[in-house]
């Protein structure tokens, strides 16, 4: 992962269920001091998706929290297409994830830059070509 | 006896809810006890399983569980249907049947042994059964007749033609082409296909297009004219004194309603009075005929005057002034037809009457007040709601050009995930919204007051502690469902800015 850089690939390798993957991608993030409490910063994504889910179309999702314990603003490109994550009860599979973690102090110019990547989401064609190929070993986070 | 199911009927009522509704109100609806509604919910999650489809809320009632069926294709609602219903018929669709049958026949009356043999009820449901029938009949002016084992439908014919109208229920065709799928009454095909020939041909023949909801009006009255008369013969024409007379008749669509009438006789073999020729007439001349206006004569000064006075009542109750010039031609081209539907007893059922009722109640309510004047006053038949809900339309069409753009804000928890997606998508749908502002919940909490004019606030998360402004929370999908809530605030408000 490029230090500075906003947008960081991540590769799903196995079967996970929603909780599991907030906890694995925190923790990566954790490891590379980007978060300083990982499990705080999964809590804070599964809380809002308790509030209401975060499906943007029907196999994209974006989950999305602002943290004190959030280093660095962060998207995160998370590719699952080779293993779907279930992701309602009405049984939606996901494939692909924009996971959004925002520092609590974000400068303003990178918040507008990640301001005007989600408006591009928008568009249900722009969203699901994230996803349409996996991202190499080199550029990714495996989890 | 075969097991009655009312359990589709149930679900239909629950999905036109917008909320809880109590089992009373179900049971009332669907003319059966309230135990009976909890048993139909019971038997209905049973048989869906987890989650419940339909949850109960003490002190509430009941409510679809929207989560659980809510599907943007509408699959799983569809799913859930046909897993109950086993291709039985409710008890409202039963006599909905027993009657049309002895519609199409009366005065003649048929063995209540065979009007049942397929129904495989007791004589204490066959009973229950009249005394309902007997109820709805009595709306028309229509008795059911019960003379040892046979059962007749006794009354005017206008009154049997309507009621028959009625039960047949076309009103949610739009297109011709949906008359099969969308009717719940068996409908002779043979038939069916020559009344929509007839009236595409007269449209050629005039030039014209007779506008929906006027074009299944006149299918109705034809499809039922030519039963009446293949059923009962002579006993199904109209009395002479029922004929009804315009005084000032157009050339074009007299000799449209004889041609008509010649070929429904050709099609029928049967020979029909003039009066049938007039009521013809009559329909086509109640139709908002499209293409024909500017070729009639003068329109009546009473349209015009009654027309005026509605604006002037409907201004005066909603306390609003509203432009005459914008709203009058249109107007005036409706009035012109209903005084002949009235003058001639046409029902014009309006299929959007509840929905009207719900979104626009301030102004559906003044017509109504307005109309009852308007009765009086110009010595009308009593004019339906139906005909007010039509009218409530221009009124609310003039309402909402005339309204101040309404503002919004838009939040979800960080103010940058969600929210600014949902600022295109809002932009994209509804481009009359004024986006004041996107925010962040904390954003919005710390800074309340700055927001204190926005009418409304769309967010992808509740927002608990607001009281004052309406807030509708709606997915980051923006689905149609979603789009639907919005519209109705909008219309809501708008209507309320006024």
């Amino acid at each position: 992962m490029k230090d500075g850089q906003e947008t960081q690939a991540v590769l799903v390798k196995r079967h996970l269920t929603k909780q599991q993957l907030f906890n694995r991608v925190c923790q990566a993030l954790g490891d590379r001091a980007l978060i300083t409490e990982p499990e705080v910063a999964a809590a804070a994504l599964e809380e809002r998706e308790r509030l209401a889910e975060t499906l943007i179309t029907e196999s994209v999702a974006m989950p999305h929290c602002q943290s004190d314990v959030v280093k660095q603003s962060k998207i995160l490109l998370v590719n699952c297409k080779r293993y779907p994550i279930t992701w309602d009860a009405a049984g939606h599979q996901v494939e692909g994830l924009v996971i959004l973690l925002l520092a609590k102090d974000a400068p303003q110019d990178q918040l507008l830059r990640i301001t005007d990547f989600v408006r591009q989401l928008a568009d249900n064609d722009v969203a699901d070509s994230l996803f349409e190929t996996e991202p190499t070993a080199a550029d990714s986070i495996e989890i | 006896m075969v097991k009655t199911d009312i359990n589709r009927e149930l679900m239909n009522l629950l999905y036109q809810q917008d909320s809880y509704v109590t089992a009373k109100k179900l049971s009332e609806e669907l003319e059966v006890s309230p135990k009976t509604v909890y048993r139909a919910i019971t038997h209905i999650n049973e048989k869906v399983g987890a989650p419940q489809l339909i949850t109960t809320a003490k002190g509430k009632g009941v409510e679809i569980n929207r989560s659980r069926s809510l599907n943007e294709s509408g699959q799983f609602v569809q799913h859930d249907l046909a897993k109950l219903s086993e291709d039985t018929l409710s008890p409202s669709k039963r006599r909905k049947q027993v009657m049309i049958r002895l519609l199409y026949v009366s005065p003649r009356a048929i063995d209540v042994q065979y009007l049942y043999e397929h129904f495989y009820v007791s004589d204490s449901v066959i009973s229950n059964d009249e005394k309902i029938i007997n109820q709805w009949l009595d709306r028309y002016g229509l008795r059911l007749q019960r003379t040892n084992r046979k059962a007749s439908i006794q009354g005017d014919e206008l009154a049997v033609r309507q009621a028959i109208s009625v039960l047949t229920d076309l009103t949610g065709i739009i297109d011709f082409d949906n008359i099969f799928s969308r009717s719940e009454v068996a409908l002779n095909q043979v038939d069916v296909n020559f009344v929509i020939d007839l009236i595409r041909d007269a449209e050629k023949d005039l030039e014209i297009e007779i506008p929906y909801p006027y074009d299944v009006n006149l299918f109705s009255h034809i499809y039922i004219l030519i039963n009446r008369y293949r059923n009962v013969g002579q006993k199904g024409s109209l009395p002479a004194n029922q004929v009804p007379g315009t005084i000032t008749q157009n050339k074009e669509l007299l000799h449209c309603a004889e041609v008509l009438s010649h070929r429904i006789e050709q099609y029928a073999h049967v020979n029909l009075p003039q009066a049938e020729i007039s009521f013809i007439y009559e329909y086509l001349e109640s139709s908002r005929i499209t293409n024909l206006s500017d070729r009639t004569e003068v329109v009546p000064q009473r349209a015009i005057l009654i027309a005026d006075d509605y604006v002037r009542q409907v201004s005066r109750l909603l306390q609003i002034e509203i432009d005459g010039k914008a709203i009058l031609p249109d107007l005036i081209n409706h009035v012109r037809p209903m005084l002949n539907r009235l003058e001639n007893g046409i029902h014009a059922t309006n299929e959007l009457l509840e929905q009207i009722k719900q979104e626009y109640p301030s102004i559906f309510n003044a017509v109504c007040t307005a109309s009852l004047k308007i009765e009086q006053d110009y010595e009308l038949p009593k004019i339906p709601v139906d005909e007010s809900a039509f009218i409530s339309i221009y009124f609310a069409r003039a309402v909402e050009q005339s309204a101040r753009p309404l503002h919004i804000l838009i939040a979800c928890t960080t103010g940058v995930g969600t929210a600014e997606l949902l600022r295109v998508k809002v932009s994209k749908n509804l481009p009359e919204l004024v986006i004041d502002d996107v925010v962040s919940m904390r954003q919005y909490q710390v800074n309340r007051e700055q927001y204190s004019g926005v009418d409304f606030i769309i967010s992808t998360v509740p927002i608990r502690d607001e009281q004052v402004i309406p807030v509708i929370v709606v997915s980051a999908l923006f689905s149609t469902r979603d789009q639907t809530a919005i519209r109705k605030v909008v219309t809501k408000l708008s209507g309320a800015t006024k």
